[in-house]
């Protein structure tokens, strides 16, 4: 089965976006009878992704992170600084179509904030004179790509003694003997022993879902890698393609041979295009070397081919099946759970999603074998973790830890300054306070709470960050990224928002603080995907672990029953017409 | 022979098809699990308005996209679900979009509002967002009312040309997300798709033009029949003594029309019961202008528009044991809320300075110390104190508010008939 048309409209997308800074209605018209779509569908897919535009985005466009590490490294800063250098307003282009001003979340720089993008080129460690000196180059005709920033790789730490796992040299094919003389089942063997779970967050058991797609009768199958690591707060998988591209591929071919796939597909977010060479050129060596897109010889003359899909800015993407629907051309929405992607996932046949950290920890177990990895960490959780870690400390970058170091451990290392409170896992995850900090880092225990399942990100705070402020952030965050689809998570971040900006104002009560809580967990248990589910998480941890803190923001001269109404504000505008 | 299996619902135990959807068993066994988005025939299943969200297994899931297997354990009808979740996800929707059921077309064949009164929504607990939205008049044969829709994606998965085009699609994302209309598609649609595209959705958001009056109010699907619902409350305990034998009441109509207070007359021969059992202080029923003494409940017509309204609010407040919302304005704001999306200058402008028997230059927009402040919006009373009761309608039914003022003084139990209980 060949991918269908639809599946290169992004793509089309992308070049009349890059080509022109937007996309007309002649474009939606042209593409819509193009692919036999009516114009509303087409014109439904540019307005979902938000680095598609409907009208100019000028010369050059620049996306500044509004993420919370942002706000901490001084984004207000940069922001008015950007605005008086190019005259012009965020969210607007000025007069003469130069520049164009836009925000966006998390772009995978959060260990050097503040950061923008300028033609999708990375601008890293912004400062007030670096933005004016940057905008001047810009008017002078220098070209984004010639200017811009080449990011950090930041790798902090590796277990002692010279273990790294996924960062040692790796030469391409370097697996090929060990999986052609264990073959698929042995592949699948290999990573059941090495208990590796998915790293994207979900930790679904990786050997599982590989053994589920090989067992489907239905081909062709789809290996699809998720590289739209938009969990603001972390970057790791932006480290392992910028150092690590041949693992990650050969860790696709790798699957592909163990479920007896043919095709396999990066699906890379839009905020990494600038990394897209990277994986261009890992790919084009393996195809060089005869491993993909010919009878691989290394591999028991086993063919596979893999492209890159970069995505258009869109968080709920790096949900599965959103991605899937994306991949397909469509906009990102999650599907219903009617058929796991194992079943009917690309294209409606049998497709394995891992993420990039997945693919290259299964090339390096294989690579050293079950029993060599299982060797660090600790039982029921072995080997090792990358972690992003950012915010207050003096080493923010890539921590690769072996499962089971403590929080305080971790602190220590990257020199955190003042701890506070810790969001691990990003938003959507867990927030702990530093009365946890020996708390361990594991697979293990989840349900018990007793150790922290980090997904990858780990944002530090100090005691003087407004907690009410940061959750602000988030929900404004998961207002904008929700897909729309289901009422729980368009209208309830929506609302859980409004009831922030209550708290933030003083105007709040004890009964808010309640219903704040019972809202959250109406959207934890109604919402249709982990966005919606897991969009109150933090909100709900935070009002557990920090009460005390929360009452002092409550208003307490409330008396049961007249409510907190600023009516001066709210008769303001009507004293415009004093006479 | 179909594969059956045994499933439980809600402890009973039941023979289904495996595979089948839990809805459609759960129906062929007159168990009733609300929904709005679930529609047949279309598969997979939309899965987009959570309103079937049932306990299966032990986790929360909707009912819409779950597949029959052996021993499925499902509870619908707990208290946690229809007084807490459902009911949550219904007033979501009300409180997102803008539904002014008193002036809505298709007010009595609304799923969302007959969803409304199945599970007993008198307010909703979230605030309403009061989202600027507009109506496109630009489709041929449809009107889109986007201050209505839920986005449940029915007609969007429904509704295609003859030639498989789409003729509706998601716009947007996140709260900005709304449903456009190809328009060109439109116009190919046969009357009869188009009525289809009407009827199927959920709400007053699709409509076509001439077609959307051909039932009368009152005679809707919804209107009459449906299981009849208790509505038993608890009494409060914290009433003041009577005073000579009599409760005391208070009203007010704040934003409002009168109608509410002319719903209160329609009490009609009942009135002379009433006069027996309390009297009135303050109200436009005595005229009394000031509080005499304290009283045991204030009604309150209407929300709050401008200054005035928020200080006899409070001073309601103050002066009663329990407040009730009377009607739609008092509610959420209702009708004059209508503004809400709209700034406030833009309001006084268009009535006072730009409006066509307006003279250019000749006319200012009245400010004076003695009249009222207008508020920048329409303000729900339960916004500026507490409110302990909502009777929704617009006007509430008189039946139902004697019903209810005796249940709150008394406690006598009763029990609103469907008929009584409306949003219109």
């Amino acid at each position: 089965m060949e991918e269908t048309r639809q599946t290169l409209l992004l793509n089309q997308l992308w070049e009349l976006q890059l080509k022109n800074g937007f996309i007309n209605d002649s474009d939606i018209s042209q593409i819509a009878s193009s692919f036999g779509l009516s114009a509303v569908e087409v014109e439904g897919l540019v307005s979902f992704y938000h680095f598609f535009h409907r009208k100019p985005t000028g010369k050059y466009t620049i996306y500044l992170n509004n993420s919370i590490i942002s706000d901490l490294k001084g984004f207000n800063r940069i922001k008015e600084t950007f605005e008086r250098e190019t005259g012009t307003k965020f969210g607007s282009v000025d007069r003469t179509g130069t520049f164009g001003l836009f925000l966006t979340p998390c772009i995978g720089l959060s260990d050097q904030e503040p950061s923008a993008l300028i033609n999708f080129y990375p601008f890293t460690n912004l400062n007030a004179i670096k933005v004016k000196d940057i905008i001047s180059l810009l008017k002078k005709g220098a070209l984004p790509e010639a200017i811009c920033d080449t990011p950090a790789e930041n790798i902090r730490y590796s277990p002692p003694g010279n273990k790294t796992v996924f960062f040692k040299p790796f030469a391409a094919g370097a697996t090929f003997q060990t999986a052609s003389a264990i073959g698929p089942d042995g592949i699948i063997e290999t990573l059941k022993k090495a208990e590796l779970a998915g790293r994207g967050g979900a930790y679904y058991p990786t050997w599982k879902k590989w053994d589920a797609a090989r067992q489907q009768p239905a081909t062709p199958k789809f290996v699809i890698c998720n590289a739209d690591e938009g969990e603001p707060g972390t970057f790791k998988d932006r480290v392992l393609i910028q150092t690590q591209a041949r693992t990650l591929i050969e860790g696709m071919i790798l699957c592909g041979y163990a479920v007896g796939a043919a095709k396999g597909i990066i699906y890379l977010r839009g905020e990494y295009r600038w990394l897209k060479n990277k994986l261009d050129e890992a790919i084009q060596e393996y195809v060089s070397a005869g491993y993909l897109d010919t009878a691989c010889t290394a591999l028991n003359g086993f063919q596979f081919s893999i492209r890159v899909q970069i995505g258009a800015g869109s968080y709920v993407c790096g949900e599965e099946t959103a991605l899937l629907e994306s991949l397909e051309g469509k906009r990102g929405e999650p599907r219903t759970k009617w058929f796991f992607p194992v079943e009917k996932g690309y294209l409606q046949q049998p497709t394995v999603i891992n993420n990039v950290e997945t693919f290259c920890a299964a090339t390096r177990i294989v690579e050293m074998g079950a029993a060599a990895y299982s060797q660090m960490g600790i039982p029921g959780s072995p080997g090792v973790k990358l972690l992003s870690v950012s915010g207050d400390c003096k080493l923010p970058g890539i921590y690769e830890i072996e499962w089971g170091m403590t929080v305080a451990e971790l602190l220590e290392l990257c020199e955190a300054e003042d701890p506070y409170f810790i969001q691990v896992s990003g938003p959507s995850g867990e927030c702990i306070s530093i009365k946890e900090k020996f708390r361990r880092i594991s697979m293990l225990d989840l349900l018990a709470r007793k150790d922290i399942r980090c997904g990858g990100s780990f944002m530090i705070f100090n005691k003087q960050r407004d907690l009410v402020k940061i959750l602000l952030n988030f929900s404004e965050f998961f207002k904008n990224e929700s897909c729309g689809i289901c009422t729980p998570c368009r209208a309830g971040n929506f609302i859980i928002q409004r009831k922030l900006e209550r708290l933030d104002n003083g105007l709040a009560v004890k009964q808010d603080l309640e219903d704040l809580k019972n809202w959250g967990l109406i959207m934890k248990n109604t919402s249709r995907c982990g966005l919606g589910k897991t969009a109150t998480s933090s909100l709900i941890n935070a009002m557990d672990k920090f009460q005390d803190y929360f009452i002092t923001r409550l208003d307490q001269d409330y008396n049961g029953l007249n409510l907190k109404f600023d009516l001066e504000a709210a008769t303001q505008e009507n004293e415009k017409y004093k006479i | 022979m179909a594969n059956m299996v045994t499933i439980t619902i809600d402890g009973k135990s039941i023979q289904a098809e495996a595979g089948k959807n839990l809805m459609e068993v759960a129906k062929e066994n007159n168990i009733f699990i609300p929904s709005l988005c679930y529609y047949k025939h279309i598969e997979p299943p939309l899965g987009t308005c959570r309103v079937c969200t049932c306990r299966i297994n032990g986790r929360y899931a909707p009912a819409c996209t779950e597949k029959i297997t052996d021993g499925l354990q499902v509870e619908v009808n707990t208290p946690e679900l229809n007084n807490n979740q459902r009911k949550a996800l219904v007033e979501m929707m009300f409180a997102e979009g803008n539904h002014i059921c008193p002036a809505c077309e298709k007010s009595g064949n609304c799923d969302l509002q007959h969803m409304g009164y199945e599970l007993g929504i008198a307010s909703s607990r979230f605030p309403h967002l009061f989202k600027d939205r507009l109506i496109d008049y630009n489709p041929t044969r449809l009107v889109m009312e986007h201050n209505r829709c839920i986005k449940c994606l029915r007609c969007v998965v429904e509704i295609k040309t003859s030639d498989g085009k789409k003729v509706f699609n998601y716009q947007n994302r996140g709260n900005e997300t709304s449903v456009g209309v190809d328009y060109e598609q439109e116009a190919r649609l046969t009357e009869e798709e188009a009525m289809h595209a009407m009827n199927i959705c959920p709400t007053g958001a699709i409509i076509v033009r001439g077609k959307s009056f051909s039932t009368p109010f009152g005679d809707r699907k919804f209107d009459q029949e449906s299981v009849q619902m208790d509505f038993n409350k608890p009494v409060s305990d914290n009433l003041s003594p009577s005073v000579m034998g009599k409760k005391i009441i208070a009203t007010t109509s704040l934003a409002g029309c009168f109608g509410c207070h002319m719903s209160i007359l329609d009490i009609d021969t009942e009135l002379l019961d009433m006069v027996e059992l309390v009297s009135f202080d303050k109200s436009p029923l005595t005229d009394f202008k000031k509080f005499t003494t304290r009283c045991h409940l204030g009604i309150i017509e209407g929300g709050c528009c401008n200054a005035d309204n928020v200080e006899t609010l409070r001073l309601f407040r103050e002066h009663c044991d329990i407040l009730v919302a009377l009607g739609e304005c008092s509610v959420w704001g209702g009708l004059p809320s209508m503004r809400n999306s709209i700034p406030l200058s833009e309001c006084l402008e268009e009535a006072f300075l730009n409006s066509v028997t307006n003279e250019p230059g000749n006319h200012i927009v009245p400010y004076h110390e003695d009249l009222p402040k207008i508020l920048d919006r329409v303000y729900a009373c339960n916004e500026i104190v507490k409110i302990d009761y909502y009777i929704p309608g617009c006007p509430p039914d008189a039946a139902h508010i004697w019903k209810a003022v005796k249940n709150i003084l008394w406690g006598e139990k009763y029990s609103v008939l469907y008929a009584e209980y409306k949003y219109d």
